[in-house]
C-alpha cells in the first residue's frame, strides 16, 4: 500500500517549529514547543514506520505455477531478469565448457527437486565468492565459489541454499520490503525540511535492491541443510566451508574493496550456527566427481585469483588448497606466482623453492620456468636465472615473451 | 555495469524540460528530404524498449505487461511510418549459425559503443574540438554483415517510466516547499545506419515529459517523435 | 535480482573509473578539451609526433586522447608513475602492496604481466598481451605488445603498448580501439606516434 500523503497540517506545525524564537529568549516554554513539535513528528513518522518495517508476506512457490499476471509486480521483476539472461547467455565472460555445465546442471537439478525444470544454471568467470539466485529461476555461480569449495556436498549446500531463494520467493518479498521502505524515505524527506530529520536520514533507508535480508539467509540455509540431508550428503560440509571462506575473509584489509563475498558475507556466526546445526553421521562427500568436473578450469581461475593481486586472502587460500588432495603441483606454481608478485622480504626465495616444488612434484607447465628465472633475476642470481629461462623457451617456443627473455640471455 | 544501465544513465542525467525535446543530426550531404527511403529496404534492429512504473516513493517498477503491450505498438508504428515513405522493410533475426550469429553480435556491440559517443559528445556536450561542428561517425563497412541486401538499419532504444496518481500529488506538494521530486520520463534515441559503409546518417535524441507508450496511439506518437527529421 | 545489482558490485578500478570519473567532470565543469594539433611536441615531457589531430579528455600524467570517443579510440598516456602507485592511477586505500601497482625493478616482462593484470581487475575479459618485443620509449629501453581484450559486454577490442619503467618510475602509452574496423582504422597513425618517441 502507498504511504498516506502526509496532511498539509502536520506539514504546517513542522515549519513553524522551524522558524520560532530563538531558545535562549524563552528556555522553558521553547522546550516544551519543541518536545511537542518533536512529538508530533514522531508520530507522523511512525505511523509510515510501522507500515514501512512490516515484513510483506509472501507465499512459497508451488513447483509449475501458471503463468503470472502480467500486471503484477513479480512479473514486472522477471521480465527485467529474463532481459538480464539474456545478456548474459551472450557475455564474454560466461564459462562455456560442455562437462562442467553439464554436471553443474545435473547437480541443480538434483537439488532442485520438483522445481528442476525452472532452473538454469550460468557459471560466470570473475574471482569471487559469490552465488544469486533470480526470481526467474536463473542461477549464477562465480568461478571464485568454485574454486574455493572443496567437495560436492559443499557446492550442494550452496546450490541448495539458492534453490531456497527460489522457492521461498524472497526476491519478491524483498521487492515489496523496499517499495515500503522507500515510502518511509519519501517521507523523511517530504517531512525533513525542518532539520531534525533531513536528507542524510534517508539514504540509510534504500540499502541495495536485491540483499537479502538476515532472517531470509537464515531460512535458504535451513532449506540447505535440508536438502542436504534428503540427497545423503554430509550435512557438516556446510559448516566447514564457511569456516574456511571466514579464515580469508578475516585478513581482508577493510579499506579496500577487496572482499570476496558478492552477496554473502562471511562471519563467524554464520560459520558457528551451521556447524552446530550439522546432524548427520556419514553421508556423500563426492569429493572425487567434484574435482574431476572443475579439473579442466581450474589452472584459469587460480590465475584469475593470483591477478587480483590481493596476496593476504590469496596466501591463506592456497594455504589450505595446497593442504588438500588436489593438483599439488599447480598450487606449488600458484603460490610462486604470488610470492613472485608480492615481494616482500624473502619472497623471491619463497617463489623459487614453490616453484621448484611444482616441478619436482611433476608440473610440467613452462611457466613454472618462466616465473622460477623472474625471481632468480630479481635476486641477481643470473646464472640461474638464465637456464631457467633456456628450458622455458625450449618448451614453449611460441612464448609471447621470447624475443623480451631472448635479449636477456644474449 | 551493463550497457543499458549504461545508456540510461547517461541519458537519465538530462535536464527535464516540460515539453517534449527532440534534437537530431545527421551526416554531410544527407538532408532531411532525401527520402532515401524510397524504394530502399531499412532493416529494423529489434527495438531496445522498457517501460517502468513511477511509483509516489521514487521506485521504478518494472512493468512485463506494459513493455510487452509497447514492443508491439512500437514495432507496428515503425512499419507504418517507414512504409508510408516508400521503404521495404524487414526485420533484424538472429542467426542460427553460431559464427554469423558473432559476427552480427559484433555489429551490435559497435553500435551501442557509437551511440553511447555519440550521445556524449554531441548532446552532452563533452568536446571533441578536433571534430569540429562535423558529425562523422561511423560503424565501418563490417556492419555489411547484419544483412546482405538492405540498404540502411534502424536502431531505437527507448525507456519510460509513468507516475502514479500518488506520485502526482506529492510532486505538486514537493514544489511547494521547494523539493524537486521528478516525474516519469520518456528517453530514448534512434539511429539510421547505412549498410554500405557503416555511416551513421541520422541519430535522434527523445526526450520527453509526455507521451504514452501503453496505447497504439501513444506508441504512435513517440515514435513520430523519435522519427523526427529521419531522412527515409 | 541480485545478478543486475549486488551488493557488492565490482568497483570499477583503473581506467574504467578514470573514464567515469572524466565523464563527470567534463559534465559538471563543462571544461574543455585541449585540442592536439598534428605535428611534433611535447606531451608532459615525451617527445613526440603525431600525424592526426586528437581531442584530450584527460590530464596530466594521464592523458586520454580520443577521436570519436573513449570507446570507440583512446590513446592513453601515461607518465613517470612511481613506486607503490597504480598501474592506472586509479586510487587503491589499504595496504600499500596490494593490488595492480608499480614496484620499483620490474623487468619489461613483469611490467607487461601488470598492465595485463591491471586490466583484468577493470572488468574487462579474456585480456591478453601478444608479440611482446624490445622497443624504446624516449631514449630508454623497454617494450611493446598487442593487447587483445573483451568489455563487459563482449565487443571485442585490441591494442598497442609503449612502455618503460626500468628507471624507478613507469612511463607508457596504450592505445585501445574496437578490434572490428576502428582498431585497423588508426593503427598507422599510432605506429608512427610510437616511432616518434622511440629516439628520445
Amino acid at each position: 500500500m502507498s504511504a498516506p500523503v502526509v496532511g498539509e497540517e502536520h506539514r504546517a506545525r513542522a515549519r513553524s517549529y522551524k522558524f520560532s524564537e530563538s531558545p535562549r529568549k524563552n528556555c522553558r516554554s521553547a522546550l516544551a514547543r519543541d518536545a511537542l513539535a518533536l512529538l508530533r513528528t514522531l508520530l507522523v513518522v511512525s505511523c509510515l514506520l510501522l507500515t514501512a518495517c512490516a515484513t510483506p508476506t509472501v507465499d512459497r512457490l508451488a513447483p509449475a505455477a501458471p503463468p503470472l499476471d502480467a500486471a503484477s509486480d513479480e512479473a514486472g521483476l522477471i521480465m527485467q531478469m529474463n532481459r538480464y539472461e539474456e545478456d548474459l547467455a551472450n557475455s564474454a565472460a560466461l564459462v562455456r565448457d560442455p562437462a562442467l555445465n553439464r554436471y553443474l546442471s545435473e547437480l541443480t537439478c538434483k537439488l532442485a527437486g520438483d522445481y528442476c525444470p525452472e532452473i538454469r544454471v550460468y557459471l560466470v568467470r570473475q574471482p569471487y565468492f559469490n552465488a544469486q539466485m533470480g526470481p526467474n529461476g536463473m542461477l549464477i555461480i562465480w568461478t571464485g565459489l568454485l574454486l574455493r569449495v572443496e567437495d560436492e556436498a559443499q557446492l550442494a549446500f550452496v546450490i541448495g541454499h539458492e534453490v531456497g531463494h527460489y522457492v521461498e520467493r524472497h526476491s519478491l518479498a524483498r521487492w515489496l520490503k523496499l517499495k515500503s521502505t522507500s515510502n518511509l524515505a519519501l517521507a523523511l524527506q517530504v517531512l525533513g525540511g525542518g532539520g531534525l530529520i533531513g536528507a542524510a536520514a534517508s539514504m540509510g533507508a534504500y540499502g541495495t535492491l536485491y540483499a537479502f535480508g538476515r532472517d531470509q539467509e537464515r531460512a535458504a540455509d535451513d532449506y540447505g541443510l535440508m536438502r542436504l540431508r534428503e540427497l545423503g550428503y554430509d550435512d557438516h560440509r556446510a559448516g566447514t566451508l564457511w569456516a574456511a571462506v571466514w579464515e580469508e575473509e578475516k585478513v581482508r584489509d577493510k579499506e579496500l574493496l577487496s572482499s570476496i563475498f558478492a552477496t554473502h558475507p562471511a562471519s563467524e556466526e554464520r560459520r558457528d550456527r551451521l556447524t552446530q546445526a550439522a546432524a548427520t553421521d556419514g553421508g556423500t562427500l563426492g569429493a572425487d566427481a567434484f574435482r574431476a568436473a572443475i579439473d579442466a578450469q581450474r589452472d584459469e581461475w587460480l590465475g584469475d585469483e593470483i591477478s587480483r593481486r590481493h596476496y593476504a586472502q590469496t596466501e591463506v587460500l592456497l594455504q589450505r588448497l595446497g593442504g588438500l588432495p588436489f593438483d599439488a603441483a599447480q598450487t606449488h606454481f600458484y603460490r610462486g606466482e604470488m610470492y613472485r608478485r608480492r615481494a616482500h622480504a624473502g619472497d623471491f626465495e619463497l617463489a623459487i623453492a614453490a616453484y621448484r616444488d611444482a616441478i619436482a612434484t611433476g608440473n610440467g607447465v613452462p611457466a613454472n620456468w618462466r616465473g622460477l628465472g623472474l625471481a632468480l633475476r630479481q635476486l641477481g642470481r643470473n646464472d640461474e636465472a638464465r637456464s631457467a629461462f633456456d628450458e622455458y623457451l625450449k618448451r614453449a617456443p611460441q612464448a609471447e615473451d621470447r624475443a623480451l627473455i631472448e635479449g636477456w640471455l644474449r | 555495469m551493463s550497457h543499458s544501465v549504461r545508456i540510461a544513465l547517461l541519458l537519465a542525467t538530462l535536464l527535464l524540460s516540460a515539453c517534449a525535446q527532440t534534437s537530431h543530426h545527421r551526416a554531410d550531404g544527407v538532408t532531411e528530404q532525401a527520402a532515401l527511403g524510397r524504394g530502399a529496404q531499412v532493416l529494423i534492429v529489434e527495438p531496445d524498449i522498457e517501460l517502468t512504473e513511477l511509483l509516489t516513493s521514487g521506485v521504478q517498477q518494472p512493468r512485463a505487461d506494459w513493455t510487452a503491450a509497447a514492443r508491439e505498438y512500437a514495432t507496428a508504428a515503425l512499419d507504418a511510418a517507414l512504409k508510408s515513405r516508400g521503404a521495404q522493410l524487414s526485420h533484424y533475426r538472429v542467426p542460427q549459425d553460431p559464427l554469423q550469429k558473432e559476427e552480427q553480435r559484433q555489429s551490435i556491440l559497435l553500435h551501442q559503443a557509437v551511440g553511447t559517443s555519440i550521445l556524449l559528445h554531441r548532446h552532452f556536450n563533452v568536446p571533441l574540438p578536433h571534430k569540429g561542428k562535423a558529425f562523422d561517425w561511423t560503424l565501418g563497412p563490417g556492419v555489411r554483415k547484419l544483412d546482405p541486401d538492405a540498404r540502411y538499419a534502424l536502431f531505437l532504444f527507448l525507456r519510460d517510466s509513468y507516475a502514479t496518481g500518488n506520485r502526482k500529488a506529492v510532486m505538486a506538494i514537493g514544489m511547494v516547499f521547494g523539493i524537486g521530486v521528478s516525474l516519469g520520463q520518456q528517453i530514448g534515441f534512434a539511429s539510421l545506419v547505412d549498410l554500405d559503409d557503416g555511416r551513421v546518417v541520422w541519430f535522434n535524441l527523445l526526450n520527453s515529459a509526455t507521451g504514452d507508450m501503453r496505447n497504439p496511439e501513444g506508441a504512435a506518437a513517440s515514435v513520430a517523435m523519435l522519427l523526427d527529421g529521419v531522412p527515409l | 535480482m541480485q545478478a543486475s545489482n549486488s551488493r557488492r558490485k565490482l568497483a570499477p578500478t583503473g581506467f574504467a573509473r578514470h573514464g567515469l570519473l572524466v565523464l563527470l567532470l567534463t559534465l559538471l565543469g563543462g571544461c574543455s578539451s585541449p585540442l592536439v594539433k598534428p605535428g611534433a611536441q611535447t606531451v608532459d615531457g615525451l617527445p613526440l609526433s603525431t600525424p592526426l589531430s586528437w581531442s584530450d579528455l584527460g590530464y596530466k600524467g594521464q592523458r586520454l586522447w580520443t577521436r570519436d570517443g573513449v570507446s570507440l579510440n583512446a590513446l592513453r598516456i601515461y607518465t613517470d608513475i612511481e613506486a607503490g602507485e597504480h598501474v592506472f592511477r586509479a586510487r587503491l586505500r589499504g595496504e600499500r602492496d596490494e593490488g595492480a601497482r608499480f614496484r620499483a625493478g620490474l623487468s619489461d616482462v613483469e611490467i607487461a604481466e601488470l598492465i595485463v593484470e591491471g586490466l583484468r581487475t577493470s572488468s574487462l575479459v579474456n585480456v591478453r598481451a601478444t608479440d611482446l618485443r624490445p622497443a624504446h620509449l624516449n631514449g630508454r629501453s623497454g617494450f611493446r605488445a598487442e593487447l587483445a581484450f573483451d568489455n563487459n559486454g563482449g565487443l571485442h577490442y585490441r591494442g598497442l603498448v609503449l612502455a618503460e619503467g626500468e628507471d624507478g618510475s613507469l612511463s607508457f602509452l596504450m592505445y585501445t580501439a574496437p578490434a572490428g574496423f576502428y582498431f585497423e582504422r588508426d593503427r598507422a597513425a599510432v605506429e608512427a606516434i610510437f616511432s616518434s618517441l622511440a629516439g628520445g
